[in-house]
């Protein structure tokens, strides 16, 4: 399959996929086998030369000497490297914006604005990334729940791998706060929840009380009237915690289940924030669920992190830049190395922004670089991300009866010459570079115009492309001076 | 409404939140800073002030573990075991307590139009907001310790009516938990100018619905103090009346709607929690006393401009005033009322502590907060005595702050946290040397100033230093009595009875007794020569001798000579060079002179022999004066035109050839282009040689971009037989000779090697053209005209400086005869600087050395006399007029100068005498005074502090400072580390 092709026909498409929503997004009765390649499975030994085998998508056998069967489709990886799709925890492309203004809107969900087609995931899967968290951005306090998605397929139900993720907070203040008004909203916040709760708890006993009292009197009252009471078959009754939450307004579900431990939690920290972040955590109930997005500052609260044993996503930007306040000397701290040391679980992430932060592997390479060992900088793509995400059962290695994502790249990852030449999602074979249309046409321009600068005889090709490049600069010319005569005719009026 | 059980569980409520908040959640953070052990030494002080009693001098306060176990008076009974920190030269106070900073982040809010899309919703009222959340514990607090500020207040900002809770803070320490002092505390009140105007309260409605209306933002009050006082009153009533408990008695709350700040208000105000109001004016104040009473409520003003008016009543209700005095830094401010003057707040908080208020005193601003010794100098000008500035700035805040129990005060049980001052709180000049927090010094200007410095790239020095003295002995001029001297940066800045107090300055106070000297100058010292001093000969860079951090050099400064005359100590080898060294001080200021002096160290009866060696140099010397004559006149011609340069230069070139005419037989002349290659080459480089053969001698040139040779090299003196070539290059301009040795194998063709010592080349040439090169073999330096410049030779420069009397010749002799052969055959004959050495007959001839300023240099031994009078030959020589100095004639034997100083005192050499030939008189000599021998400004700050006249029998060397740097006595920065 050929991702441009797939691109073009989505309008299309859209309507009948939308109809189409119940049927299974990927399921293929076929057997494929990646043979030949070094396979670098991550959460163990590298295997050379070996076969992965994929039923159904899920991966059934990894080694040297598996056994290929009759119908099994061969994705030929001799010379290649093989290695597990990269998974990227914290993701905020791939839809409209990143936040609303309102600070606190618990209650929305990416799922809503997610939009299948950005070239964002097109990137993600050229780029080998094939679990993705995608999830809200660091501008409010607490902002909706993610969602962890495949860059691939053409409506949000096919791409969805878990529909509910985890719900985003940011402790950094947002523009125009200070740490002082935005802890007091998020303590106001909570506070107000503990009251909602309590009240409906109150008012829930009272319930009970009443229908209590309402039953003794009129059992007393049937004994007084001589009757033999009825013996009815009483409704089980229904827990008193089940009853509270079926009450709970829609607005508030989500934090009910935060509190609860319910769902996981994703939280935006610096270093400054990092103790607030923690206790609040303890404090109502989603520390077990925490992850924490640090800024590149946090190796400062490396020991405490460590300590609280929650995970974290490293900011894009690897080493931490600061002016020493003395001497005015520039500091360059590497974080990844110090979080490595000290035993703490992260996962790289990237940004558009900045070009040597844009993939995966290079920022992988970018921490073995600055210390980190080879295997912690790999699982830091691969496994770690998987595990923080709740799906280390199922992502982010090559072993059986894992989902068969599966990179093919042309060299070894952390190489920056490397580029992915295939990816198999879910076992099936959903990216060639050699038939990716963008990537063609890049090139072949990029060629072309090489070629056009290098050859001398150019000249009188290019000559005649020259022209209609100066005649709609003439018109504009024009079109400004009628524009001109017409202001100064309106002037005239 | 059962108002009444309510208030009840009101009560109990309030113990609960007493336990529910006791140190806080912050104690459990760990992993923010270093260890929590603080140190354990023991604090010698010169003055003491424990922060609310009168100070205590020569005080001991034993720290253990970063608290203070005891103090005592004296240094009898010390525990034995620990360190000592010496600051008997220094002031030591409790670090200070700043009772009201914007140091949380709550001060940076702001509060755009929430049309724009920025939802922050401002309540004028809102008890939960908590300063504590926006400190950083992370951030390093240099600039405010630098002024001795060790613990804070945090406000939770100041334009509310209600701002919410306070915090109390170290600003530096082991960890957070550590460093909270109280998470929450004080709950903060605005009722002056600050709270006016705030913007409207607007909810956004998500999702707006019929139930949930959009509504319009909702103004609030106060615009005036007036409302200010009402919107209190009436949000602290509403707080009480709807606040009740949940039916299981554990969760407060307001009735419906929730109102979370109601409930925290009224938590507050029933437990009689502490309250702290802001306020401008008196009249601000007298609202402020009206709301304590009406709730009964205990805490401070702050601002409390004016609030001397209510003097009394603040006394009677027990409310504390923290009174913020603005200093002026700077630019001078428009003055609107008597409380915005440095003066008149001042005046408020010295009021107020007359009248028995319980007084802190703090700055308006941050800016402020880091100059804490300067709002001390301010309340001083506002009448405030000295030991209630102290208590302002440390007890009484720690008091109003609840925190008194662990930081305030220096006393048996509490933190130390201290502060070093270099002159009594209160003074101008005084200003913070050292901050100490549990035990660990957490600022120290030197280091401070040192890394600075260091990454300026300026020579570190020992910072700013001020001695003050009962005798100061400046020897340029008149002793001063009760003086002082002032040294920034390694240099003498002021010397007097008044001088300026750099900021951070070590203040050495010696008392009325000491005496100040210059450092002693050792005149003929063999330190830091290795082995046998008698060995060493010749025209050694005696400089690079110098080891200044080696025990010999400061076991020598120690005794207090700051400057050695190195020399070799060979009795026959005339004419070895003097180098002038310091002891000590900064690294780039250890060379005073790489040559200050010649030595003749044996004479016989004539001068003969060392008057040829000075002739020779004279020679020298008069060569160069010519050349710097001719070139100042040639570039003056060159400037008024007469001389064409142009012209000049070629006539510089000493040869030039013609091109010959090619020789069809000639094997070799032509030009030849090939490329060397191999040894340490990475790739080929191209050459070009340019032959001519005359006869079987080869000249020409050779280019490459090769280092070996840059450029085109010309040379001579080449060979040609047997068809090979063989030219040796020796020029001082390329780095190694160069030795070619090539072989013409076929006609037109060459190859060899290059030889550049070390390596070897392969050479590969052809010959590109056969006519004879034109080139010119230029003179070896580059010249461009003019005069020419005269060779250098090292061995003869000293002389130049003799000669220019820029340094002193030293000649041993010791008859009269001797001494006058050498006075008529030196000191007359060449006008130069002569010093007798030994000269046992020189008082026989005293006036007419003195006349001639002839100087004197005696061995250590001061007090030899063999004039007829008895007196000792020095004091004779002195009385005579005759510059006399003093050698030690050993290496670390100058470390006992001052033995032989008193010994010889005792023996008739005045004390007064013996310290001239010690400093001035051989700086003079040896015309080292720009820079040592007395204390004048812009002299290196080299000085010794006695204890008494020196040289005298008690009297000892208290401390040495070298360039500003403390090497011995007190704490000498260079011994402690």
């Amino acid at each position: 399959m050929n991702l441009p092709k797939k691109l073009i026909f989505v309008p299309i498409f859209t309507i009948a996929s939308i109809a189409a929503v119940s049927r299974p997004a990927i399921a293929m009765q076929e057997h494929v086998v990646v043979k030949g390649g070094r396979i670098i499975p991550v959460s163990g030994p590298e295997i050379e030369n070996g076969t992965i085998l994929i039923e159904n998508g899920k991966i059934v056998a990894v080694g040297r000497t598996v056994d290929t069967p009759y119908d099994a489709k061969i994705i030929d990886a001799t010379g290649k490297v093989v290695i597990p799709g990269y998974v990227d925890a914290h993701f905020t492309r791939g839809y409209d914006r990143a936040n609303e203004s309102y600070p606190f809107t618990p209650y929305i969900s990416v799922a809503d604005s997610l939009d299948g087609v950005s070239q964002d995931f097109e990137d993600a899967l050229r780029d080998g990334v094939t679990t993705i968290n995608v999830i809200h951005g660091n501008a409010q306090p607490i902002a909706g729940r993610g969602m962890i998605v495949r860059p691939f397929g053409r409506i949000v139900e096919d791409m969805a791998v878990v529909y509910d993720g985890a719900l985003k907070m940011s402790f950094i203040p947002r523009q125009f706060a200070s740490h002082v008004s935005q802890f007091a909203e998020l303590r106001r916040v909570f506070d107000e929840l503990k009251d909602y709760m309590e009240r409906l708890s109150d008012r829930h006993e009272d319930d009970q009380e009443r229908e209590k009292t309402k039953k003794e009197e009129e059992k007393k009252q049937a004994e007084k009237d001589g009757k033999k009471p009825e013996v009815k078959n009483d409704k089980p009754v229904t827990p008193k915690d089940a009853r509270e939450e079926e009450d709970v307004d829609r607005r508030r579900r989500t934090l009910v289940d935060l509190t609860k431990g319910r769902i996981p939690v994703f939280a935006a920290v610096n270093a400054a924030e990092v103790p607030f972040a923690l206790d609040f955590a303890r404090k109502h109930g989603f520390f077990e669920r925490l992850t924490l997005v640090v800024g590149a500052d946090a190796w400062k609260v490396a020991d405490l992190i460590a300590a609280s044993g929650r995970p974290v996503v490293l900011d894009p930007e690897l080493i931490h830049k600061e002016k020493d306040p003395v001497t005015g000397k520039d500091i360059e701290t590497p974080v990844a190395p110090v979080f490595a040391k000290k035993g703490v679980r992260f996962a790289l992430t990237t940004t558009r922004s900045e070009y040597t932060q844009r993939y995966l592997n290079t920022q992988a390479a970018t921490t073995v670089r600055t210390g980190v060992d080879r295997e912690t900088a790999l699982k830091s793509i691969t496994q770690f991300p998987a595990e923080i995400l709740g799906l280390g059962d199922r992502v982010g290695s090559i072993e059986k009866g894992r989902d068969a994502n599966v990179l093919i790249l042309s060299g070894d990852p952390l190489a920056t010459t490397t580029f992915v030449e295939k990816v198999v999602v879910e076992g099936k074979l959903v990216y060639e570079r050699e038939n990716d249309e963008r990537l063609k046409r890049i090139i072949n321009v990029t060629e072309k115009s090489a070629k056009r600068m290098s050859t001398p005889d150019s000249k009188p090709a290019s000559a005649p492309e020259s022209k209609p490049e100066s005649k709609p600069a003439d018109e504009h010319k024009d079109d400004k001076e009628n524009k001109d005569n017409k202001e100064k005719k309106d002037g005239d009026k | 409404m059962k108002i009444k059980t309510s208030i009840i569980s009101m009560l109990a409520f309030a113990i609960l939140i007493g336990i529910a908040f006791p140190k806080g959640d912050r104690s459990s953070v760990a992993g923010l800073g270093d260890a929590a052990t603080g140190k354990s030494f023991i604090l010698r002080a010169g003055i003491l002030y424990t922060g609310d009693t009168a100070p205590v001098r020569d005080a001991s306060v034993v720290v253990r573990d970063g608290r203070i176990e005891f103090i005592r008076t004296g240094s009898a009974d010390l525990p034995n075991d620990l360190p000592v920190v010496d600051r008997l030269d220094s002031i030591v106070a409790p670090g200070f307590v700043a009772s009201e900073t914007s140091l949380s982040d709550a001060f940076e809010e702001r509060f755009p139009n929430p049309q724009f899309g920025t939802y922050i919703t401002f309540r004028t009222v809102d008890p939960l907001r908590r300063a504590i959340d926006g400190f950083s514990f992370l951030e390093r607090r240099d600039a405010l310790l630098a002024s001795g500020v060790t613990s804070a207040y945090l406000a939770p900002g100041q334009k509310r009516l209600v701002n919410g809770r306070g915090a109390v803070i170290k600003l530096a320490g082991a960890n957070p938990g550590d460093r909270t002092l109280r998470e929450i505390s004080d709950l903060s009140i605005s009722i002056g100018d600050a709270p006016k105007n705030p913007p409207s309260e607007f909810e956004a409605k998500v999702p707006p619905s019929a139930e949930n209306p959009v509504e319009p933002a909702k103004p609030q009050m106060p615009k005036t103090r007036a409302g200010a006082a009402y919107a209190i009153r009436e949000s602290f009533d509403f707080a009480i009346a709807n606040f009740k408990l949940s039916k299981d008695a554990k969760t407060p709350r307001t009735s419906p709607p929730f109102n979370p700040e109601s409930v925290a208000l009224a938590e507050l105000l029933t437990a009689k929690q502490r309250i702290r109001i802001r306020t401008n004016s008196s009249a601000d104040a007298r609202t402020a006393l009206q709301l304590f009473a009406d709730y009964g409520l205990s805490g401070a003003i702050v601002g409390a401009a004016e609030s001397d008016a209510f003097a009394a009543q603040l006394k009677e209700s027990d409310i504390a005033a923290i009174v913020e005095i603005p200093f002026i830094a700077g630019a001078l401010p428009n003055v609107n009322s008597r409380a915005e003057t440095p003066q008149g707040a001042a005046r408020t908080a010295s009021n107020l502590a007359a009248a028995g208020v319980r007084v802190a005193i703090s700055a308006a601003d941050d800016t402020q907060l880091a100059s804490w010794p300067l709002l001390m100098a301010a309340a001083s000008r506002g009448g405030m005595s000295r030991i209630d500035i102290v208590r302002a700035c440390t007890s009484e805040p720690a008091k109003i702050l609840g925190v008194a129990e662990r930081i305030g005060t220096l006393a048996a049980g509490r933190d130390a946290d201290f502060v070093i001052l270099n002159g009594e709180p209160g003074e101008p000049t005084t200003t913070v040397r050292e901050t100490w927090v549990n035990g660990k010094k957490v600022f120290d200007r030197v280091e401070i100033d040192a890394r600075r410095r260091e990454s300026k790239k300026l020579e570190i020095t020992g910072g700013a230093v001020v001695v003050r003295a009962g005798l100061i002995y400046t020897m340029g001029g008149d002793a001063i009595q009760n003086g002082a001297v002032s040294i920034l940066n390694g240099k003498i800045v002021a010397v007097g009875h008044d001088v300026p107090v750099p900021r951070g300055a070590r203040v050495i106070d010696a008392g009325p007794n000491a005496v100040v000297t210059p450092g002693l100058i050792d005149s003929r010292s063999f330190l830091g020569l290795e082995g046998d001093p008698t060995g060493f000969v010749g025209n050694v860079n005696l400089q690079l001798l110098a080891v200044p951090m080696s025990p010999d050099f400061r076991a020598v400064a120690r005794s207090g000579v700051t400057t050695v005359l190195v020399q070799g100590a060979s009795p026959m080898v005339p004419g070895t060079p003097i180098a002038a060294l310091k002891t000590g001080g900064a690294q780039n200021q250890l060379i005073i002179r790489e040559v200050c002096g010649i030595v003749i160290p044996s004479q016989g009866p004539s001068p003969e022999g060392y008057k040829a060696l000075i002739r020779r140099g004279k020679d020298y010397s008069d060569k160069w004066d010519k050349y710097f004559v001719d070139f100042d006149k040639y570039k003056d011609d060159v400037k008024k035109g007469l001389v064409d340069t142009k012209k000049a230069d070629e006539k510089a070139d000493t040869k030039k050839e013609e091109p010959a005419k090619p020789e069809e037989s000639d094997p070799v002349t032509g030009t030849w282009e090939g490329d060397i290659s191999g040894g340490p080459l990475p790739r080929k480089e191209q050459i070009t040689l340019k032959l001519k053969l005359k006869g079987d001698a080869v000249s020409g040139s050779f280019s490459s971009r090769s280092p070996l040779a840059r450029g085109e090299i010309e040379f001579e003196g080449g060979k040609f037989k047997d068809n090979t070539i063989t030219i040796t290059i020796t020029r001082p301009d390329i780095p190694v000779p160069l030795h070619i040795e090539a072989k013409i194998d076929r006609p037109d063709h060459l190859t060899g090697k290059v030889d550049a010592q070390m390596f070897q080349f392969d050479l590969e040439a052809n010959r590109t053209e056969k006519a004879a090169p034109s080139f010119t073999v230029k003179s070896k330096t580059k010249k461009k005209g003019g005069p020419e410049m005269p060779p250098a030779d090292e061995t003869l420069e000293p002389y130049r400086r003799l000669l220019k009397n820029d340094a002193a010749l030293v000649v041993r002799a010791e008859s009269k005869l001797e001494i006058e052969g050498a006075i008529a055959g030196v000191a007359d004959e060449f006008k130069i600087q002569l010093v007798i050495l030994g000269g046992g007959d020189s008082y026989e001839i005293a006036p007419s050395m003195a006349a001639k300023k002839i100087g004197f240099i005696t061995g250590p031994n001061l007090a030899a006399s063999r004039s007829e009078s008895g007196l000792p030959l020095v004091t004779e020589l002195a009385a005579a007029g005759v510059p006399v100095a003093i050698g030690s004639e050993s290496g670390t034997g100058a470390s006992r100068f001052v033995d032989f100083g008193a010994y010889a005192v005792s023996r008739g050499v005045g004390s007064e005498t013996a310290l001239r030939a010690l400093t001035v008189d051989p700086a003079r000599l040896f015309k080292i005074d720009q820079r040592v021998g007395s204390l004048e400004p812009g002299k290196d700050g080299d000085l010794v502090i006695w204890t008494g006249m020196p040289f005298r029998g008690s009297s000892e060397i208290r401390t040495v400072i070298i360039g500003g740097m403390v090497v011995s006595g007190g704490d000498a920065s260079g011994e402690q580390k």
